[in-house]
């Protein structure tokens, strides 16, 4: 399924989600502490 | 199942910025707080993400109303905390102001439009009711029932603790099907705001072994023929409708195994 059309624009639409949807907002805190998705790292 | 893992992963991560303020009419201060600012699991339900929220509004609300239930509501719609996050995002906002704009609640709970969630139990009770559901229309329940406790635990675990791996390692095995028939039947809700959802029958294949698309789905099931402009919004994306329901069942499903597909009219 990887080169059907329709996979390609999910893809690509999931990650425009993101772009408008959450790295604007990436100062916020995290609902769920220690989630896999936050970046974790030292200062 | 064909595990498309960049999709999957795309899918888990997605978030939404949401801006919660106390109601007025339970702050119990002589100024306005803050509110507070979060982002919140699509995936989740938010009685499991908002404790915090909840602690920073319990220093400002009256004595009497400490054991009060917390209910949230948007643009003067109270939210069914039974739906997944994402969804309601996607019917009360669909992103047009972000961050989401909710006030929170400890009085006047609306008992006529929503039901009472008194512990996070309450919350994984109705999660796991769901997959039983959504496995008995895929595979008559014969994966779910065969599965251990700590199986059950564990996607439990996996979703309250946002852990991609440790929900994905069990939730594979509801997602099996062979190419050549898919699942029994498609576990779908087809939402519109101000409704209840939509939930029927639907296969993933025609007798005469074609796929079922989304766009076959919007034919059979909607009311009204959809309009230019109309929005068919599934983990706040437009699909294109000529994905197949297999494939989006097995990639584009919350935790709790239903395709949810919310269908904004132009005309709402």
């Amino acid at each position: 399924h990887s080169s059907e059309p329709w996979r390609v624009s999910v893809l690509q639409r999931l990650r425009q989600r993101h772009e408008d949807q959450i790295e604007p907002f990436s100062g916020y805190e995290e609902a769920v502490e220690g989630s896999s998705w936050a970046i974790s790292g030292q200062c | 199942m064909a595990e498309d893992r960049e999709i999957l992963r795309e899918v888990w991560d997605g978030r939404v910025p949401v801006c919660v303020q106390l109601a007025s009419e339970d702050c119990n201060t002589l100024s306005a707080p803050d509110p507070y600012y979060l982002m919140v699991p699509r995936l989740s339900y938010f009685p499991l993400v908002m404790d915090k929220v909840r602690k920073h509004f319990l220093r400002l609300i009256s004595q009497d109303l400490q054991e009060a239930e917390m209910w949230l509501e948007s643009d003067g719609m109270p939210l069914k905390w039974h739906y997944p996050v994402g969804v309601l995002f996607d019917l009360h906002c669909g992103g047009a102001s972000l961050p989401w704009a909710l006030t929170a609640h400890f009085s006047h709970f609306p008992e006529q439009d929503l039901i009472r969630c008194p512990t996070r139990e309450v919350v994984e009770s109705h999660f796991m009711s769901s997959l039983k559901e959504a496995d008995g229309l895929k595979h008559r329940g014969q994966i779910i029932t065969n599965m251990q406790s700590k199986d059950h635990k564990q996607l439990w675990m996996g979703l309250c603790n946002d852990k991609f791996d440790q929900f994905w390692a069990i939730n594979r095995k509801l997602m099996e099907s062979t190419p050549e028939e898919g699942f029994k039947f498609i576990p779908f809700r087809l939402h519109c705001p101000f409704q209840a959802p939509i939930q029927r029958l639907i296969r993933p294949l025609t007798e005469d072994g074609r796929r079922v698309t989304l766009a076959d789905l919007l034919l059979e099931f909607l009311s009204v023929p959809s309009q230019e402009g109309d929005r068919v919004m599934i983990q706040g994306i437009e699909v294109p409708h000529d994905t197949p329901l297999q494939w989006l069942s097995e990639h584009l499903s919350h935790p709790d195994n239903f395709l949810h597909i919310c269908y904004i009219s132009v005309q709402s």
